[in-house]
């Protein structure tokens, strides 16, 4: 069990991932992005190569000591006690720090500012909405779903038809994928992408 | 007598401001940044050659792991976005004291050297120094210019601001008033070549109504040039910062660019900022400056008489 609180985390096994790109979708769906916005992305490498090609699906994984709240010059983040990483829209300036400073490209823009200038910034909020008064119209409106207040699992990770995209407690994530890695008889082929920059050793 | 001058008196500005930067850039890049030096050298050298994602190992030469990272993530993630984090904790925090102590070192400055000032008896008798385009370019110059280093405070100082709309209008403004200072600065680089008379005396009439008249002083020069390159990296950076617009499609390939793209920004802002309260001590402070010749166009000749005197000759020898 973790010390305090659950450590909400993401993981993603590229053993699974088949690129369907079903996470992306239903984010896309279920928050009502507008177009130019994905909060999720999946990606595949080696394409074509036989034996090497592999997919796998991206988002903000609310790290640990985020480096988008260290940056943000208008401090416009704060950091759940589960360890959920929002920001605050309103109070966004849509500078793009956070996209500098942050190691997965989780900050997205829309070009909807005054002459295709960059709107607020948008980014996963692992589906527990933001600042706003939880399942309002305003919070639904700028953040999407809250998925989280209702007790449910994030949407990417509900419709994961391989159950390859894992969302929870680090504790039972980290269940998860030690049970895999030992189903797979061979050691592992990848740390657990990320987690090291993202979590640290915490 | 001139030639009984010392090499150091004559050069005295050169030296200084050459030893000021040679400091400074031993402190930043010896002591003070967390860059990896090597890395980003490469990558400027790969700009170069045509390829701004700096990915400088293949992604054959890798391991499943780490084309995972890079494929996902963009390049090396330690290289420079470090840097970034700790240049903008730097700034917000550095540079009230930075700009206290200039303010300080120029009113020490003006408490011992003093103010020049013209004696005018005879203020109806000007003569017309700036022609209308120059007018309109110096004064486009200085309200962009204003404009953008209080936009660029409130980004900066953001912690002071708050976020919200107000400090919203002015970061989107900041990068399109930024557009329009791109020609204004090429336009002013253009006609502030005091130096082209090096090479080649203008004579006709066209030449006079776009160079500003007369000549540099070391200290004048040294503004003017820092100006130009400094202001290149401006607006360089500030043009590319705003043309690669980030999306989720383009990541990978540009975030490295627009880290370093960034960091110029951040370097070039600071250091020009110098360069900017050195000219406007020197013309309106050390020397009591004419402002409404900037409307009119016109100073008094008295005025250039006793300040301005390389302006005069100019003239005379063009009417010649």
């Amino acid at each position: 069990m973790s010390d305090y609180y659950a450590r909400m985390k993401f993981y993603c096994d590229e053993q699974r991932c088949i690129q369907c790109d079903g996470c992306s979708v239903a984010c896309a769906e279920a928050h009502e992005l507008p177009v130019g916005i994905s909060r999720r992305k999946v990606i595949t490498l080696n394409e074509g190569i036989e034996g090497k090609e592999f997919s796998t699906s991206v988002a903000c994984m609310h790290c640990t000591d985020a480096p988008c709240e260290q940056v943000c010059p208008v401090d416009c983040f704060y950091i759940r006690e589960d360890g959920i990483v929002l920001h605050d829209k309103d109070v966004c300036i849509g500078c793009g720090y956070c996209l500098f400073a942050c190691p997965f490209g989780a900050p997205q823009f829309p070009q909807d500012g005054a002459f295709g200038t960059k709107g607020a910034m948008d980014k996963c909020t692992m589906c527990a909405g933001g600042p706003e008064e939880t399942n309002s119209a305003k919070e639904r409106e700028l953040y999407g779903q809250n998925r989280i207040a209702e007790g449910k699992v994030p949407v990417c990770a509900a419709m994961c038809s391989t159950k390859a995209l894992l969302v929870g407690d680090s504790e039972d994530v980290s269940r998860v994928y030690r049970e895999r890695v030992a189903a797979r008889g061979h050691g592992v082929l990848s740390a657990p992408y990320g987690w090291d920059t993202a979590y640290g050793n915490k | 007598m001139e030639t009984n001058k010392s090499f150091f008196s004559q050069n005295k500005a050169y030296i200084l401001v050459s030893l000021g930067f040679m400091a400074l850039t031993y402190w930043y890049f010896w002591l003070a940044t967390i860059f990896d030096l090597n890395y980003v050298y490469q990558f400027i050298l790969s700009i170069f050659q045509g390829d701004i994602s700096g990915q400088l190992v293949p992604l054959e030469d890798m391991n499943r792991y780490q084309q995972m990272e890079a494929g996902v993530f963009g390049p090396r993630y330690d290289t420079i976005a470090p840097e970034i984090t700790r240049a903008f904790e730097e700034r917000q925090e550095l540079l009230p004291y930075v700009f206290a102590v200039e303010f300080v070192a120029f009113t020490i400055a003006f408490i011992f050297l003093g103010r020049k000032k013209a004696v005018i008896s005879k203020p109806d008798d000007t003569v017309l120094v700036y022609s209308l385009f120059q007018r309109v370019v110096l004064l486009l110059n200085i309200v962009i210019m204003i404009y953008l280093f209080i936009t660029g405070f409130s980004i900066t100082f953001g912690n002071i601001t708050g976020g919200g709309a107000i400090a919203y209008f002015m970061r989107w403004t900041h990068e399109i008033v930024g557009l329009g200072w791109i020609p204004i600065w090429l336009i002013l680089t253009v006609i502030a070549f005091k130096d082209h008379k090096f090479f080649k005396r203008p004579s006709g009439k066209l030449w006079n109504k776009i160079f500003l008249r007369g000549k540099y002083k070391p200290m004048y020069r040294i503004n003017y040039y820092a100006y130009v390159a400094f202001g290149f990296l401006l607006a360089l950076s500030g043009f590319l910062l705003w043309f690669i617009f980030p999306t989720a499609e383009n990541y990978v390939h540009v975030i490295q660019f627009r880290r370093l793209m960034l960091f110029m920004h951040f370097m070039a802002s600071a250091v020009i900022s110098f360069f900017i309260f050195e000219t406007i001590y020197s013309y309106v402070i050390a020397v009591k400056g004419y402002l409404p010749g900037l409307i009119t166009g016109r100073l008094p000749r008295e005025y250039l008489e006793e300040l301005r005197p390389d302006v005069l000759v100019e003239m005379e020898k063009e009417n010649n």
